[in-house]
């Protein structure tokens, strides 16, 4: 017997169980209809400029885009992911959900203008700390939002340096920044005591 | 319309049509993923948010993008989940309702369902992925967003426990050797 033998009697088994075994397969039609259904939302479509991309936006671009959640991590950005974007109706505090995931590639030094293509910049105090997450309340919005709380998911592998868990501090004001859901490093998110990082937002959004 | 809005015209029918060709390589896969993992009127739902957000996220497809599609699948189910784990909640306290489960048992084998439900989240997730998704570790890392070595080394372990959950259930349970094996 193999060392694989095992593996391979575990494999059989599963797949054996699978409960997709019998799905029938969709119809052109239903796919077409997806297809459309994804692609009609044209005010997030591929290609559009991150400046025009957010300003342009109508209220109900941000409903659709509240509904649609968003996740995930690309290979080798920074992330956060924004997915209730907006209130929830009649279920308590209103979230924006963000995701920090693994750093990879050179920063750009800080600076007004990359911060003003962040689609989700806010002021807020640390309320919750876990080796997961970190629960914000919103105290100041200058981009996105605006909701009452700021969930983010932490992605094992790495977080911007200003945001490592053991830097956080229940009770402490915090700027973040996010772009695509991703939370932004790179000197653009960190604890609102900077006056640097401070006056960076102040000029960005001010 | 001036140059630039033609070229961005001309970039947005190719962005379609290669948008296209993806979600017909895998709509089906996806739809299979999200029919092991929930009931299918949210299978139906997520499908239509993943696709969606890919289509959003369109310039981070990679060249193969289902394991891409996989993830942002996961987390548009973790995400509906969890906002119907708060509906339910709030539902609950007017009329009992049918609480649908996150995740379908493997079927006609009882005792690999009862191993796989005793199994932590994380273990039973990665081994759906690897048995009935078919991913390698490194699909499987696009998928959960960790190193390709954690994927490996996370999968063989889970591998392990169930074996181990396996074992203590037949041991336990020994009179009922119909449901044992790769039943098809």
């Amino acid at each position: 017997m193999t060392d694989h033998a095992p593996d391979e009697e575990l494999l059989t088994r599963l797949r054996a169980a699978d409960p997709a075994s019998s799905l029938p397969p969709a119809g052109r039609e239903r796919v077409a209809q997806l297809l459309e259904a994804a692609m009609s939302d044209t005010a997030t479509r591929p290609h559009e400029s991150r400046e025009n991309g957010t300003h342009g936006r109508s209220p109900l671009t941000w409903l659709v885009a509240a509904a649609a959640v968003v996740l995930i991590a690309g290979a080798g950005v920074f992330g956060l992911v924004q997915r209730d974007h907006g209130p929830t109706p009649g279920a308590g505090p209103s979230v924006t959900q963000l995701r920090a995931s693994r750093v990879s590639g050179m920063c750009v030094i800080p600076n007004t203008h990359v911060l003003r293509l962040q689609t989700v910049a806010f002021r807020g105090t640390l309320v919750t700390l876990t080796e997961r997450a970190a629960t914000f309340r919103a105290t100041h919005w200058y981009a996105g939002g605006p909701t009452d709380e700021v969930t983010v998911q932490f992605v094992p592998g790495g977080l911007p340096e200003t945001l490592q868990a053991r830097s956080l501090a229940v009770g402490h004001d915090y700027l973040v920044a996010a772009g695509d859901g991703f939370v932004r490093g790179c000197g653009l998110t960190g604890p609102a005591s900077s006056p640097k990082l401070l006056r960076l937002y102040d000029q960005a959004f001010g | 319309m001036d140059r630039a809005d033609t070229r961005a015209d001309n970039g947005d029918a190719a962005a379609r049509a290669r948008f296209e060709e993806v979600v017909r390589e895998i709509h089906e896969p996806l739809r299979r993923f999200l029919a092991r993992r929930t009931d299918a009127a949210a299978a139906d739902d997520v499908l239509a948010e993943t696709l969606l957000v890919c289509w959003r996220r369109y310039d981070e497809l990679p060249p193969e993008p289902l394991p891409f599609a996989y993830g942002v699948a996961r987390l548009c189910l973790a995400n509906a989940q969890r906002g119907s784990r708060r509906q339910r909640r709030l539902a609950g306290r007017i009329a009992a309702v049918d609480p649908p489960r996150d995740a379908p048992d493997p079927v006609g084998d009882d005792r690999l369902a009862e191993a796989m439900a005793g199994l932590p989240a994380r273990d039973a997730e990665l081994l759906r992925l690897w048995a009935w998704e078919q991913l390698t570790p490194g699909e499987i890392a696009t998928v959960l967003e960790i190193t390709a070595n954690a994927a490996s080394i996370r999968l063989h372990r889970a591998k392990e426990r169930l074996r181990d959950a396996l074992r203590k259930i037949d041991a336990t349970g020994g009179h009922d050797e119909t449901t044992e094996g790769g039943r098809r």
